[in-house]
């Protein structure tokens, strides 16, 4: 083998020139493509910024779909979102309408506004609206007052209040009107109670007077209390008998006994003790007084002989 | 059209007429058959365009040692991949064109494309391109003393195939 051989071996190799052609166009070609996908690669957007707007579309599609969902499993919601306005709005509205009907004497510009008011209001519900209106007719001393709440709050600060605040100086004037009232019913009645109270003591007076009278008259009107006052060893009281331990007195003696004494009660199982009183214009001998002690009453004592 | 790395396409097209043929011949000794071999010699003026811009040339010999070399590796790489490995198995290995095959001289040329990989480049760049064994070394980055032993274990190939002494230079 020669070094020729190799190289006559090779040269057997060589392609012709329509593949060499071929070849460099298909070079050409590629690298014609390469360059074309380079300019024309695109820009690469960040995977944020390209699902923005699918994003934000589903998430405002899921957000409708919710509020949708809510609104037909409870359509009490919607309900309550009207009453809520009406509750916004109708308090104020109730108050004001039941001023306007009692409050015809306000000036123009004020009514003016109230009836404003009373037309936002419209949804008021006609119960509450007719039982304020009727309260506010029944009672004509809370005019003064809801007029005077009327002209201090206009109906644009009814309106650009806060809820709250507001629903609290709408819902305020009702009670304090009938406060009112009651206050007023009040006064009449304390006037009337010490006539009464007047009254009642009278009658307790006079209670009290006939039972002392009954007392007495059982007293007077029943002389029990007889005895015989000389011997002072027997008394008899509303029936009972009374008998002393003591010896009788002599009629001598009777003055120097007078002043003093005491009577034991054995029936009743009590003692007494008395004071012995002479009666003027009347001798001893006739009749005596006695008077129990701690009692202020007296008992006369006559004798029947 | 054109170009990736030089500066006008006529630069490109007088490079390709001259190294083309060279170029051809190794993938060919490579792959063994013409379609591989031209797939290759495109992916290897491809790969030309692409580091034109970083490869500065000394001469054309430098040049056509750098386009040799590179078509080597391309060719090895392409007989690395899975896909050739598998489409080897079903492939005939008489593709000698039939030119080459009536010349008489199939024989070596049939013993030079049997050569292992390693033996290709240097055989080819030594006996037919006339490298030296320092150009050949240069370009293929090894030592002057392996593309010697590298030159030597390919002749004592070649010549227990096809019998007789090769010449040394």
């Amino acid at each position: 083998m020669k070094n020729d051989d190799i190289k006559k071996a090779y040269d057997h190799l060589t392609p012709d020139d329509e593949t060499k052609e071929r070849m460099l166009r298909n070079i050409m070609m590629m690298s014609s493509e390469i360059e074309q996908n380079a300019s024309a690669k695109p820009v690469i957007v960040p995977w944020y910024v390209r699902l923005r707007m699918p994003m934000g579309i589903s998430a405002a599609a899921m957000a409708c779909a919710m509020v949708f969902t809510l609104a037909l499993n409870n359509p009490a919601l919607v309900q309550d979102s009207s009453s809520h306005q009406n509750m916004l709005g109708t308090k104020p509205a109730a108050s004001v309408s039941a001023v306007t009907v009692t409050t015809t004497d306000c000036t123009t510009s004020k009514t003016t506004e109230t009836t404003a008011v009373e037309t936002k209001i419209s949804k008021t519900p006609a119960v509450q609206t007719a039982s304020i209106t009727s309260t506010a007719a029944q009672t004509p001393t809370i005019t003064a007052p809801v007029n005077n709440f009327l002209n201090t709050s206009s109906s644009s600060e009814i309106y650009t209040a806060a809820p709250k605040p507001v629903t609290s100086n709408v819902v305020t004037p009702p009670p304090t009107t009938s406060t009112e009232a009651l206050i007023t019913t009040v006064s009449v009645e304390t006037v009337t109670t010490p006539a009464e109270t007047a009254v009642t003591t009278e009658h307790s007076a006079v209670t009290t007077e006939i039972s002392e009278s009954s007392v007495t008259t059982t007293t007077t009107k029943k002389p029990i209390l007889y005895g015989n006052i000389h011997d002072y060893n027997h008394v008899e009281l509303a029936g009972a008998e009374y008998i002393t331990y003591y010896e009788c007195i002599p009629y001598e003696e009777l003055d120097d006994t007078l002043g003093s004494g005491v009577a034991v009660g054995e029936l009743i199982g009590g003692s007494y003790t008395i004071l012995m009183y002479s009666i003027n214009d009347t001798p001893v001998e006739e009749a005596i007084a006695v008077q129990y002690a701690g009692q202020q009453t007296y008992y006369l004592f006559y004798n029947i002989d | 059209m054109l170009h990736l790395g030089t500066p006008d396409e006529a630069d490109f097209q007088r490079v390709y007429r001259q190294h083309a043929d060279a170029v051809y011949r190794v993938c060919y000794g490579f792959m063994k058959n013409n379609v591989d071999a031209e797939d290759a010699l495109q992916d290897t003026f491809m790969k030309y365009l692409q580091c034109s811009e970083d490869q500065s040339f000394e001469n054309d010999s430098h040049e056509r040692a750098w386009l040799i070399v590179t078509a080597s590796n391309i060719c090895k790489n392409m007989l690395k991949s899975w896909t050739r490995q598998k489409r080897k198995e079903m492939e005939s290995f008489d593709e000698i064109p039939e030119a080459e095959k009536s010349d008489g001289s199939n024989r070596v040329l049939e013993a030079v494309l049997a050569l292992p990989d390693k033996y290709k480049t240097a055989i080819y760049m030594f006996y037919y391109e006339e490298y030296s064994c320092s150009d050949i070394a240069a370009a293929l980055g090894k030592k002057e003393s392996t593309v010697r032993s590298l030159l030597k274990r390919g002749r004592a190939i070649l010549e227990k195939e096809l019998g007789g002494e090769a010449d040394e230079k």
